[in-house]
């Protein structure tokens, strides 16, 4: 039961839906919670629910699944890199995905790369899918980065646009600002468009030995009617690179309406075009595994995740360096 | 426990080879000093406030100490300056002196830290100019609250939301040599301050003048000031300090004598006037003040306490203000006898214009208040001992005693015992001790123990026993607890160093119960705290400084099943973006179950000031505080800081209500120097 009610832990009303809608949320959090595997057989078809009772708990589920992503693409992640470490990138930061989880780390990206990051199905269900691409540019002394993602469904769409700015402060520690808008959209009800602000910071104290920090929503922005707060994410982490083939990551996650997250994972790269990785992380439990092959100047990633209720959600990602 | 110190012993030994890497000597920049300040509040009040101690700090950095000069009782003003740190400095100094600053870095037994702080409130001669005849300083603060509370909606409060505080400091003769006692020169100082919700913008009003005539061997002040004697147990300023993470150097008060007042607590000071007068190891000051206090009356007229806030916002603070009067007369003697040897003698009569029914009826001591007490000091190069003896009119001893001894060069300890009896009632006293009240019924031993066993590790540990053999206002019967503090700081480089502290802490609370045949019984358990702390702090190089920190809490209660617990992240960031323009950042989050499990972190804020506030429930409080120095002598900071508790509607209760979940305050701060 404990596990369960993790399993939703982003449960709280999706933020454009007005004060009645939200309320009809957090009861179907309950008796999902007791039905457990249930849900998504009968999403797959499996029951004998009808159509529009197959639609409506669609549309639930994707705004559980997709709150979080106003302020970050949680559940998803961005990025088959950070998803395969169990999420935890605060402190890597190191490709163009850095604008989501700490933009302070686009100040490692010496050349114009662009990338793009396809779900197809998440948890198995083709209505929750993400398709995301973002492209970083070095600028003078700063490196700005542009992404793109577009989540949900013709009942339930979000559509984010992210910019972001990063330079160095000094010759170790970078910092970072992201501007992100969401339009959110939901069928017969409208749309609404917020803007939130994220704030990064990254040090390499030593060279093997890297710190990040990321603020998410830092000016505590506010959506819908009721004018509720979006989630305010803290991200503090480690990587520690034992060799230089393996790397080792660690972080908590810290939003104030949920339990800490703590996070970790490991890299290792065999021979000079793969990249193996694999991740852990609790509240709830989930355990994630990928890899990346290199060739020339193009990288494809895979990464998968579990959720102990859910199931496997696999993602695609592929990456281009520019050369400048 | 021991699992803690296990892993913190291996991720000791993970983390070593990157120091090795690095060079042992400490930068010569001014890297470190960018938490320096908020660092030694912290380690010196661990989650108490005292506004004058910030602000006797913040006039020790204005004025520091010159090195070369300086005397042992004036090094240990420093906080972290321990009697034979002192020494050392002094020996090494020689008669040539110091040339440059890096060369204490080479006594036994400093640490990169204290190096830092010493360079902080010292300097190597008078760098400064010789400045004009006349100089001075003005400071201007307003903080306003963003949020309106409900006294100011419904008119309960008589005036803005605006909180000002003004004050001027003018000096004629040489300035900034302040460490010369030979030059004369005179002080003046004006405050006004009026906290929010007061109607005048001096409510609060403080001022002095002070002379320094070394042809007459003379100090004298007119005007509002304070007298710290020896330990503190016949007068001291309103509040100290007692215990910190800084285990050893501070828990010898050794009272600087008369001190010109100018903080903004608004009760326990002077107002009248004080001479000191000092001539070859003798000291004599002699003071008599005259003042109105606000008191709190009880229907026999009779004085219970007095306000220590100082709030005159609504019609019925306003009409307290100023409901008492004492006048007191009182001097202080010192001799220093050969060899490091002093005795010393304090003593003071108050009358005011009600009769006192302070610290229980054992205490109560009619119009008249008497005290007077006998000190004696004894110091050498690896040994302090300190006593002070007192007596009120009431008729107990109260008694202090202290060793500071150093066995090997780098460890030091620390041995106080104090016994405050019931029946020694005295308004002015503030011994090192562990309640919150009054120096009164109160008894323990207290040992502190530092080491440094080499220049990147430092440990401290102290541990206090303490008992209230008779009952308090809120403890219904005799009680006793302990206290324990383990801080270790390791410098992992250069630049980047983690500190560990684990605190436990015991401490009787009262409540109630039923026995067998319904009756409610007041019985006394114990409520345990222990509080776990790793903070990690990187230099990445003059410009740039960060901190992150984890802290812990667990609240048991002996009367009670289930434990309480609540931790917070944080994590700070500081920027030099040029010379003289600062930006400092901090998010903390934090979750705590109650009141009773929550959390403190030192905040960094306006010169001369600090914030210290305690966090609980689910939240975040962050803040940006910016200094910049516009001109030569001209500096202007401003904070801005925001506090969002999650799952409430309404914050704070009374007329300070605030409807929604969101509390921010906007300070602004002008100093100019000229």
């Amino acid at each position: 039961m404990r596990n369960m009610s993790y399993s939703f832990r982003r449960s709280s009303p999706p933020c454009g839906l007005p004060a009645g809608q939200a309320g009809l949320a957090g009861g179907h959090t309950v008796t999902e919670a007791q039905n457990g595997f249930g849900l998504v057989r009968h999403l797959r078809g499996e029951g004998k629910h009808t159509a529009t009772v197959r639609w409506c708990v669609l549309v639930l589920l994707t705004a559980f699944c997709s709150e979080a992503s106003v302020a970050r693409g949680d559940n998803n992640g961005r990025g088959t890199k950070a998803v395969s470490l169990g999420n935890s990138f605060v402190s890597l930061a190191d490709n163009c995905w850095a604008i989501v989880y700490n933009p302070a780390g686009l100040t490692q990206l010496s050349s114009t790369s662009a990338s793009v990051f396809f779900v197809p199905q998440q948890f198995g269900l083709p209505e929750l899918r993400t398709v995301a691409a973002a492209v970083v540019i070095p600028v003078g002394s700063f490196v700005t980065g542009l992404e793109v993602e577009q989540f949900g469904f013709d009942l339930y769409k979000e559509t984010g646009l992210r910019f972001g700015v990063a330079s160095l402060v000094d010759e170790h520690i970078s910092a970072g600002a992201t501007l992100n808008l969401t339009r959110i959209t939901i069928d017969r009800y409208g749309s609404q468009t917020t803007a939130t602000v994220d704030v990064g910071l990254l040090a390499r104290v030593h060279e093997n030995l890297k710190l990040g920090f990321s603020y998410l929503n830092s000016l505590g922005a506010r959506v819908g009617v009721g004018g509720e707060q979006l989630p305010q994410v803290f991200l503090l982490g480690a990587s520690y690179s034992i060799e230089k083939d393996l790397i080792l990551v660690a972080e908590i996650e810290k939003d104030i309406r949920y339990e800490t997250i703590v996070k970790g994972g490991i890299e290792q790269s065999l021979f000079d075009f793969l990249r193996l990785r694999f991740g852990l992380s609790n509240n709830p439990d989930k355990f994630s595994g990928g890899f990346s092959l290199t060739y020339s100047n193009a990288e494809f990633g895979y990464a998968g995740y579990s959720h102990p209720d859910l199931g496997w959600t696999h993602q695609i990602e592929l990456s281009f360096g520019i050369l400048p | 426990m021991r699992r803690t110190v296990i892993a913190t012993c291996l991720l000791m030994v993970m983390l070593r080879p990157l120091y090795s890497q690095e060079s042992q000597v400490a930068d010569s920049g001014q890297s470190r000093s960018t938490y320096q300040t908020e660092k030694l509040l912290e380690d010196v009040t661990l989650d108490a406030s005292d506004s004058q101690l910030a602000d006797i700090l913040a006039r020790l950095e204005e004025n520091p100490l010159d090195l070369n000069f300086a005397t042992e009782a004036e090094l240990r003003q420093i906080p972290g300056v321990t009697q034979s740190i002192a020494y050392r400095i002094i020996a090494a100094r020689g008669l040539s002196g110091f040339q440059s600053m890096d060369e204490i870095l080479r006594i036994d037994g400093m640490t990169d830290d204290l190096y830092q702080r010493i360079r902080q409130f010292a300097t190597l001669g008078s760098s400064e100019s010789p400045g004009n005849l006349v100089s001075g300083s003005l400071r201007s603060r307003t903080i306003s609250d963003l949020q309106d509370r409900k006294g100011y909606l419904d008119g309960t409060y008589r005036g803005s939301s605006l909180k000002s505080y003004q004050r001027l400091i003018l000096n004629y003769g040489e300035p900034r040599s302040r460490s010369k006692k030979n030059d004369s020169w005179v002080e003046t100082g004006f405050l006004a301050e009026k906290d929010a919700g007061e109607a005048r913008l001096n409510d609060f009003q403080a001022g002095y003048a002070m002379v320094n005539a070394p042809q007459i061997s003379s100090k004298v002040i007119l005007g509002d000031f304070v007298v710290e004697a020896a330990e503190g147990l016949v007068l001291w300023r309103s509040i100290g300090f007692s215990k910190g993470s800084e285990v050893v150097s501070t828990l010898e008060k050794s009272g600087g004598g008369i001190r010109p007042y100018l903080s903004t607590d608004e009760n326990l000071f002077f107002r009248g006037g004080a001479l000191e007068w000092r001539s070859d190891g003798v000291l004599l000051s002699a003071f008599y003040s005259n003042k109105t206090m606000t008191a709190s009356i009880n229907e026999n007229g009779m004085i219970t306490g007095f306000d220590a806030d100082g709030y005159h916002r609504t019609a019925s603070e306003a009409a307290k203000e100023g409901n008492a009067k004492e006048s007191l007369l009182g001097f202080r003697t010192n001799f220093d006898l050969a060899r490091g040897l002093s005795f010393g003698a304090t003593a003071f009569q108050a009358n005011f214009s009600h009769p006192l029914f302070i610290g229980g009826a054992e205490a109560s001591s009619g119009t008249t208040m008497r005290a007077g007490g006998l000190d004696f000091r004894y110091s050498d190069r690896r040994l302090t001992l300190f006593s002070e003896f007192a007596s009120s009119t009431s008729g107990g001893i109260a008694k202090v005693m202290g060793l500071l001894y150093q066995p090997m060069s780098r460890l030091d300890v620390a041995l106080v015992a104090r016994d405050y009896p019931m029946d020694f009632s005295n308004i002015h006293a503030f011994g090192f001790r562990e309640s919150s009240g009054m120096t009164q019924n109160e008894a323990g031993v207290y040992v502190g123990v530092q080491l440094t066993p080499a220049k990147w590790l430092k440990l401290s540990i102290y541990y206090d026993q303490f008992r209230f053999p008779w009952k308090t206002s809120s403890l219904p019967l005799p009680a006793s607890g302990n206290d324990f503090l383990s801080l270790m700081e390791v410098d992992l480089s250069k630049n980047l160093d983690l500190q560990f502290l684990y605190r436990s802490k015991s401490k009787p609370k009262s409540t109630h119960a039923e026995d067998v045949l319904g009756r409610t019984l007041s019985v006394v358990g114990q409520r345990n705290q222990n509080n776990y702390r790793v903070t990690l702090n990187y230099r990445s190089s003059v410009r740039m400084a960060w901190r992150s920190r984890f802290e812990y809490v667990k609240v048991r209660f002996s009367f009670s099943d289930p434990a309480e617990q609540g931790f917070l992240y944080m994590q700070d960031g500081r920027y030099r973006i040029s010379e003289g323009f600062t930006l400092d950042g901090r998010v903390v989050i934090f979750q705590t179950d109650s009141f009773e499990s929550r959390l403190y972190e030192f905040e960094n804020d306006l010169k001369g000031t600090f914030a210290n506030p305690a966090l609980y429930g689910r939240g975040i409080r962050s803040y940006l505080l910016a200094r910049a120095k516009l001109a030569h002598s001209l500096e202007v900071s401003a904070k801005y800081s925001r506090t969002v508790r999650d799952g409430v509607k309404v914050l704070s209760s009374g007329p300070g209500e605030i409807q929604g979940n969101v509390e921010n305050h906007l300070s602004f701060q002008l100093d100019w120097g000229f």
